[in-house]
């Protein structure tokens, strides 16, 4: 029946204009009462001019259509009809859906490079919205611990799926957190802070005694050993050509790390310094101050009042912009995200160890002498929500420790405990 | 279409239904389509048929085409992953404030004369005439028939719930 349907309508479509006509009048003598009374109802609707516009268009035309839905809304398409339904099926969609949302937490580069996921697109969609929803509710799906370091742990810093942390109890350890897995561990002092780059594959690490040392990620051999400050040092940021560190002398040195050569040392005092192209940036405690790495000359100074968590806030910014918008000059950048800033005021100064990322913060709060941890969204003025804990045991352990610092991505939040325990708190759901 | 004064080089289109067009060259290049075809053909006297669109819907592509006649060329970089927003400006809202066959229509046309940013808004207007509504009202909206069992409905709602925010 659908053939032969099929078969007719081809022939009709070959028609010109005139036959056509021709034809529907004599098709509208040979109908039965009743199905002049259907073709009445069907020519009625059309003539609201209310009709099926997405059943109408031809496939890949509805798929566009569709690709400006939400998730959710999507999912109310699939209760209209079947045709509709059909449609929302096309794969097309959700990978558009999937890049969307990659694009989002982890920038252009991220995006372009995805592969055809072995689930699907909508089972792969249908996961990372949830970890959208779970995180933006704050609701950790999974605890897991790392349990490697044996004295309190100083740093952590977390790019896709490598951690590098620092301790007291004189390692820096890489971790590949989706396994859970220590693959290195680097041996040296008392570290104090960790930056690292993929990239170059290099890690560095500075010590509570003046040095800081630069090793190839991949083999764990010593690159650099860089030596100038008096004191502790306390912040370290590497870029693809220099390292620049801050110390509680109240001195910023840059060295070329490919060489050892030192380029400038500037008097700043800096609780933390990140580099973006020939400029190094820095945050005390009631300003931020940007330098020329070239000649140490300050060329941008603002008051600052924001506290460490809205440095986090600045530098997140500066550094989603700087890659995807490079036109807008440096300074005039940090001024825009100084407005954004304006909402964090009211949280800046309660709390300590924080993170944030695309929109999200993540703080805690000591509180009874236990450690609160606090979800902040940028985009939603309201009260910071608690972050809340699966049921069981690991929620024990957790509630027992004490947070030292805290990062986050756009699926995990990473605690570095005081007992040297690093805490995985993970809103992926599990399959 | 333009005053007097104005010595652009004209280009005749020819509706399906056999109307002709003189248009300035820049607005019928908003059309890629055209716009290849133009350079491929050269200066010409001949029409350039477009079968599939006719009268009225090519009039009201050529509005927008000349209303649109300053804008840059949209570029094809990162179509797929950029951020799908909805947002249409106000004179474009204004323009495709239609009956939904015209709408139809004009996302057919845009799509054959390959007018991406026309296109692109055509979509978002139907987009957003499903965004917040329920399935029945989403079917009031289209004139569709709901054609599922009560079994199956429940099935779907079933299979939805991970969108739902709990």
């Amino acid at each position: 029946m659908q053939n032969e349907v099929a078969g007719i309508l081809s022939r009709f479509k070959s028609l010109d204009r005139e036959k056509r006509k021709v034809f529907l009048l004599s098709l509208v003598e040979e109908c039965d009462p009743h199905e002049i009374f259907t073709l009445q109802q069907v020519l009625e609707s059309k003539g609201l001019g209310r009709f099926d516009i997405i059943g109408a268009l031809p496939p890949e035309l509805a798929v566009k259509i569709f690709a400006f839905l939400s998730g959710k809304e999507l999912c109310t398409c699939r209760e209209v009809c079947k045709t509709w339904m059909n449609i929302t099926n096309e794969s097309t969609i959700w990978r558009l859906k999937c890049l969307e949302l990659l694009y989002v937490n982890k920038g252009i580069t991220a995006a372009q490079n995805l592969n055809i996921p072995k689930e699907g697109w909508k089972k792969l969609y249908q996961k990372q919205y949830r970890r959208e929803i779970n995180w933006n509710n704050g609701q950790v799906q999974t605890i897991k611990f790392l349990r490697d370091h044996t004295e309190r742990v100083t740093d952590a810093k977390l790019k896709e799926n490598i951690l590098v942390t620092g301790s007291a109890d004189r390692t820096v350890r890489i971790w590949n957190i989706e396994t859970g897995e220590c693959i290195r561990t680097l041996c040296g002092n008392s570290f104090s802070c960790v930056d690292f780059l993929i990239e170059e594959k290099i890690v560095a690490a500075s010590t509570f005694f003046r040095a800081s040392f630069i090793w190839n990620m991949e083999t764990g051999d010593l690159i650099r050993e860089l030596k100038g400050h008096v004191s502790a040092v306390r912040c370290i940021s590497l870029s693809r050509s220099y390292v620049a560190s801050c110390a509680f002398d109240g001195s910023l040195i840059v060295w070329n790390w490919k060489t050892g050569e030192k380029i400038t040392t500037i008097l700043a005092e800096a609780t933390a310094i990140r580099i973006f192209n020939n400029t190094v940036l820095s945050h005390s405690n009631s300003s931020i101050k940007a330098f020329d790495i070239l000649n140490g000359n300050c060329i941008f100074s603002t008051a600052f009042n924001e506290g460490q968590l809205g440095w986090s806030y600045v530098q997140n910014y500066l550094s989603s912009k700087s890659a995807e918008e490079s036109t807008n000059e440096f300074p005039d950048q940090i001024v825009l995200s100084l407005n954004i800033l304006n909402t964090l005021r009211n949280y800046s100064n309660s709390l300590h160890n924080f993170d944030t990322r695309r929109g999200r913060m993540v703080c805690a709060s000591n509180q009874q002498s236990s450690d609160i941890l606090q979800l902040i969204l940028l985009n939603d003025t309201g009260r910071p929500k608690e972050i809340v804990y699966p049921k069981g045991t690991s929620t024990d352990i957790l509630n027992k420790e004490i947070f030292r610092t805290l990062s986050i991505d756009h699926r995990r939040i990473i605690i570095g405990c005081l007992s040297g325990t690093i805490a995985i708190l993970d809103f992926d759901e599990e399959s | 279409m333009t005053s007097e004064s104005s010595e652009g080089k004209k280009v005749t289109l020819k509706s399906c239904d056999d109307v002709e067009f003189k248009v300035e060259i820049p607005v019928a290049s908003r059309s890629i389509l055209l716009k290849n075809m133009i350079e491929d053909v050269g200066e010409t006297d001949q029409s350039i048929p477009l079968p599939n669109v006719n009268e009225k819907v090519l009039k009201k592509v050529l509005e927008w085409c000349q209303h649109h006649v300053n804008d840059p060329q949209p570029t094809n970089d990162d179509d797929d992953s950029r951020r799908r927003n909805t947002e249409i400006d106000d004179w474009d809202q204004r323009f495709l404030n239609v009956e939904q066959d015209m709408l139809f229509e004009i996302i057919l046309a845009a799509n054959y004369l390959d007018i991406k940013p026309l296109l692109d808004i055509g979509c978002k207007t139907v987009a957003n005439m499903i965004k917040g509504k329920s399935p029945e009202e989403i079917r009031n909206t289209f004139n569709i028939v709901n054609d599922f069992t009560p079994e199956e409905e429940e099935q779907i709602r079933k299979e939805n719930e991970w969108a739902e925010d709990r």
